[in-house]
């Protein structure tokens, strides 16, 4: 029986993953207990997640994975799996961090406790990209995300509480998300126009799309809209006021779902069709330029911020600018690296945001001086999602720059390596910062004590960061996940 | 043959302008309202692009869904907004928040 149980849940894995999430989306909508409401997301995730979890590992070591042929739009590729899969488990750190019986401090002047509402939206904006990741074609990529944009928004908006710049914050990613869908739409229409499908496993195949101009055009456009989605300079208006005003739990849910959700998204687009279709190297240099453009400006606006929060989402846009120039370079190698330096922000950003929610969305940067005496869990895992981001050897992001060097150089892209020297000395210079303040300075102002409970509830997602990021001492499993699901294509698994 | 070429063409044209004047009415638009109607300008200009392109019709219904969700919470943004700024216009918002900012920094 259970054998059965399994088997079926693995041949319909996209669907139950997605059953998982969105049934815990909807039950919480009944609930009115918040302790309740956490047990029902967290179980909800865990399944999620668990599930993921066996789709990547039975695809990294080569095992037979089948999929029941269902007429929804889901299939499973090497790229798609792994970025869901490493969705699946931030969502799951996330609602850790979520835990009801801590005082999250949404504004400075009242403490504001989880609402099931807010749990509820953070399922459907995982559900909303791990459908994005599952999806067989353009339509189902842009309903999945759209479903994680707008509940992205959705919980920036009720996040806020007292906060009405909140508000404010909300209506500018929903305005600015409408002309990225916009732009996804366009580029959809393109793509099937000029491919005559806007099926993954069809596109690339289709005669005559690598110089079609009608789908490289298309194409463009939608790594674009992804691009704006994920935060990357100089698409990224949206994200300072989202990260300086919203409440600290839609800082760390969208920070980190929505970004992996959209990055996965791109490397997902250019592993199943630009890198088969062997497209224009204009989509090559495009992807690169946008890249070396999001190192210098996320890495220059990180270096002037002045609020904790905005710091980290502007250190996060430079790291996807790497992501992007990763993926631009357009081999196998690169895109294995691109998955690397995912898991590396996936724990950076993780440890950072959820560092930062326990101090007020405005908390300047002076409100961390001393918090190492105050909070010292929380600092340390601050200190190493800093140093990951700076790619301090031992640490995933050490691994990460050092195979996207590795595997540019070999291409015979030299330049590549100034451009992760460029990245990583402003992020010690940024980064370096944040630990002096934690470490080496005394509070100046007078600094809220971090509660026992606060730090308690954020203990098991900080330490899962943690070991994410120390992750980069033992690599081998990780790399011969990726090395494996760079190579899977769509229509691939049947 | 040659008619359907001028035809799609047109259609593209058309499509582009609508796009352009969307997109300028949200980016520069003074009021939330007007930026509202320029992202409802932009996915209506979306949709006759699709159409045009003779996209499926999933893609379609599709674009029409994401476009109608995203008016409908644009609507209550803007409800909200309203109660709370006292004022949808985009300047009083921008002088909101940094009066905010400059409170919670102090």
């Amino acid at each position: 029986m259970i054998e059965f149980l399994i088997e079926t849940t693995r041949i319909h894995a996209p669907l139950a993953i997605l059953a998982a999430l969105l049934i815990g989306a909807a039950a919480l909508v009944c609930v009115a207990d918040r302790f309740l409401a956490w047990l029902l997301a967290m179980a909800a995730a865990a399944s999620g997640c668990v599930i993921a979890l066996d789709v990547v590992w039975r695809l990294s070591i080569g095992h037979r994975v089948r999929l029941a042929q269902l007429d929804l739009a889901l299939g499973i590729d090497g790229v798609g799996g792994f970025a869901a899969a490493l969705v699946a488990l931030a969502l799951f750190c996330v609602l850790i961090a979520a835990a009801p019986n801590r005082r999250l401090r949404d504004n400075q002047t009242e403490s504001a406790r989880v609402e099931p509402l807010a749990l509820g939206l953070i399922l459907l904006i995982a559900a909303g990209w791990i459908t994005a990741l599952f999806a067989s074609d353009l339509t189902m990529m842009f309903l999945g995300a759209q479903t994680g944009w707008i509940a992205s928004v959705g919980l920036a908006a009720v996040s806020g509480r007292r906060d009405r710049a909140a508000l404010s914050a909300a209506l500018r990613m929903l305005l600015f998300g409408g002309l990225a869908s916009c732009l996804f739409l366009l580029g959809a229409g393109f793509v099937g126009f000029g491919a005559g499908s806007i099926q993954f496993s069809e596109i690339a195949s289709a005669p005559g799309f690598a110089s079609d101009k009608a789908a490289s055009i298309g194409l463009g456009l939608i790594l674009l809209a992804l691009a704006a989605m994920a935060g990357a300079p100089p698409l990224h208006a949206w994200l300072g006021p989202l990260h300086g005003r919203a409440g600290g739990l839609a800082s760390l849910a969208i920070g980190v779902l929505g970004v992996l959700g959209a990055v996965g998204c791109l490397a997902r687009a250019v592993a199943s069709i630009v890198l088969v279709a062997d497209v224009a190297q204009g989509m090559s240099v495009g992807l690169v330029l946008l890249g070396v453009l999001g190192v210098v400006a996320g890495s220059l606006q990180a270096i002037g911020a002045t609020n904790l929060r905005r710091l980290i989402a502007y250190a996060g846009a430079a790291q996807i600018g790497c992501i992007l120039i990763a993926l631009g370079l357009g081999t196998p190698a690169t895109i294995a690296s691109a998955l690397v330096q995912m898991t590396a922000l996936a724990a950076s950003l993780l440890a950072l945001f959820a560092g930062a929610s326990a101090l007020p969305a405005s908390a300047p940067l002076p409100s961390l001086d001393g918090l190492a005496r105050r909070a010292p869990l929380i600092s340390l895992a601050m200190t190493l999602g800093a140093l990951n981001l700076i790619g301090a050897p031992l640490t995933l992001g050490f691994l990460g720059r050092f195979r996207l060097v590795q595997a540019g150089v070999g291409g015979g892209w030299w330049w590549t390596a100034g451009a992760v020297i460029i990245a990583s000395l402003a992020a010690v210079f940024y980064a370096g910062r944040l630990i002096e303040r934690l470490y080496f300075r005394r509070a100046q102002i007078s600094a809220e004590r971090v509660g026992l409970g606060a730090q308690a509830a954020l203990a098991p997602s900080l330490v899962l960061a943690m070991a994410l990021i120390m992750w980069g001492v033992t690599p081998q499993i990780l790399l011969s996940a990726v090395d494996a699901v760079a190579l899977i294509l769509p229509g691939d698994v049947r | 043959m040659a008619l359907d070429h001028a035809a799609l063409i047109l259609q593209s044209a058309a499509a582009f302008i609508l796009f352009a004047l969307g997109a300028i009415a949200l980016m520069t638009a003074g009021s939330v309202g007007k930026r509202m109607m320029g992202l409802a300008t932009l996915s209506l200009a979306a949709l006759y692009a699709l159409a045009a392109l003779g996209a499926p019709q999933s893609l379609l219904i599709a674009a029409a869904f994401a476009g109608l969700c995203q008016i409908v919470l644009g609507i209550g943004l803007m409800v909200r907004i309203k109660e709370d700024y006292g004022s949808a216009e985009a300047r009083d918002l921008d002088d909101g928040d940094r009066e905010s900012e400059r409170t919670d920094q102090t």
